[in-house]
């Protein structure tokens, strides 16, 4: 029993830690990292452009990167591996699809 | 060429299928008295083959009746249907474009294309109808996903309209105004919530004729779609919004109340900062004073400010408290009664 829940938490502690993200604005643009170790194609989707596919950069082992404009707010996910994801963020949205969107605000 | 090998392929079920059915014997065999095993084969290999061209078509739902030429007109007409109601033609026209290049039945296509004509007709802007079409194909989802999901954006749209309508003087206005409205359901408040901060501003701008229930209703709303978008459950975002405006909070307050809130909901838990809010405004805090909370002792410890209603009774040791929603003429003499003192508090 205690083994087994030791396992649970500790699956679910390599699950969040697989894949963490976060941003930085600089210049009028922001910068979005997703850490993820397995992933082999990771895609950028946000609202400006309706949605079209910005493909992240491997920056350094398990981290992509995505540069896009700092415009108006936006809502975004990812696409890894061709699977939609939506990271832990601090704002999100309902997506009318039955999952959500993160939000970009310049004020957040 | 794909032309070809389709009529190669047929060509091919047919002698399949001749073969079978109407010789109804064995099929021949070779001058050295075997059945010709690499024949066979070969025909199945190219059933296989006819298969594989022809499923995609028909998933995508392009029943025998779709020609293409047909289909072209139909989405010709259906373009001009939309723009006729009033849709912008460069966005119509690029939606069923792309609708048409991933292959949505017509029937699909047809109902997304009622959306966007009921929503122009109502006077309600197309473009988030429109970008959740491209969101959905962005997403992969299937068509009968994508026409509910446009079908709910455009509802959501009309709800938000319809109640901007009271606040808004002006055209610009109103679609300000709505789409803050549209964008506090999409994070998720829910409609008798949204109609109680509503209720809540008429209250208000009835008392003061001069205040600018434009301005007031947008800053109320923006409010809540902050707290709906870090996480704050509907009903607890209606109590935050409407005991500031029962406070008599001015658009200014509910700005200021807004960046505090954004700022200090990043290091814990929303829903509860929200109640914190809650029991700190209806004890008189202004809006400067939040995050301050502590040394006041607004706010609740364990307890919520209350249960259901703006601000009813019975959260941490609180007293009798009314409702917003209570009846009466004079709604802001009884809604907040005495809420209670907060618990323990967070010092």
């Amino acid at each position: 029993m205690k083994t087994s829940l030791i396992v649970v938490f500790a699956s679910l502690i390599g699950m969040h830690g697989c894949s963490s993200h976060h941003y930085k604005i600089s210049e009028g643009f922001v910068s979005f990292y997703l850490k993820n170790k397995e992933a082999k194609t990771v895609e950028f989707l946000y609202s400006i452009d309706d949605f079209r596919d910005h493909p992240a950069f491997k920056i350094k082992e398990g981290t992509w990167e995505v540069r896009v404009p700092v415009e108006k707010e936006f809502s975004y996910f990812y696409r890894v591996d061709g699977k939609m994801f939506i990271p832990e963020c601090t704002m999100k949205e309902m997506d009318d699809f039955g999952h959500e969107n993160c939000l970009f605000t310049q004020d957040m | 060429m794909i032309l070809d090998m389709k009529i190669a392929c047929s060509l091919r079920i047919c002698n399949v299928f001749r073969w079978k059915s109407f010789n109804g014997q064995e099929p021949a065999a070779s001058p050295g008295g075997d059945v010709d095993e690499g024949g066979v084969m070969r025909n199945i290999v190219f059933v296989f083959l006819f298969f594989l061209v022809h499923l995609p078509t028909v998933w995508a739902g392009n029943g025998p009746g779709e020609n293409v030429q047909g289909r072209r007109e139909a989405l010709k007409a259906l373009t001009r249907t939309m723009t006729g109601n009033g849709a912008s033609a460069d966005e119509v026209q690029r939606m069923v474009r792309m609708l048409d290049e991933k292959k949505f039945s017509m029937v699909s296509i047809e109902s997304i294309g009622n959306t966007v004509s009921e929503t122009a007709k109502a006077g309600i802007p197309i473009e988030p109808v429109i970008h959740k079409a491209y969101e959905g194909m962005a997403k992969n989802v299937p068509a009968e996903t994508l026409v509910k999901a446009l079908e709910k954006t455009r509802m959501r749209y009309a709800f938000a309209f319809q109640r901007a309508r009271a606040f808004a003087r002006s055209k610009d206005e109103l679609k300000q105004l709505g789409v803050v409205l549209a964008d506090c359901m999409a994070a998720s408040v829910v409609e008798k919530d949204m109609d109680q901060i509503t209720e809540q501003i008429r209250i208000r701008i009835k008392e003061d004729e001069e205040s600018n229930g434009k301005n007031l209703a947008e800053q109320s709303f923006l409010l809540g779609r902050s707290m709906a978008r870090m996480g704050v459950p509907s009903e607890k975002v209606r109590d935050v919004v409407c005991i500031a405006l029962i406070k008599q909070y001015t658009p200014k307050d509910m700005m200021e109340l807004q960046k505090q809130f954004s700022r200090q909901a990043r290091t814990g838990s929303a829903a509860k900062l929200a109640d914190e809010y809650s029991t700190a405004i209806s004890h008189g805090a202004r809006a400067q004073e939040m995050g301050y909370s502590g040394d006041k002792g607004y706010s609740n410890g364990s307890g919520s400010p209350g249960g259901s209603g703006i601000s009813g009774g019975s959260g941490s040791s609180a007293g009798s408290g009314g409702s917003v929603n209570s009846g009466g003429s004079d709604r802001r003499g009884g809604s907040m009664g005495n809420g209670g003192r907060g618990g323990s508090g967070r010092n």
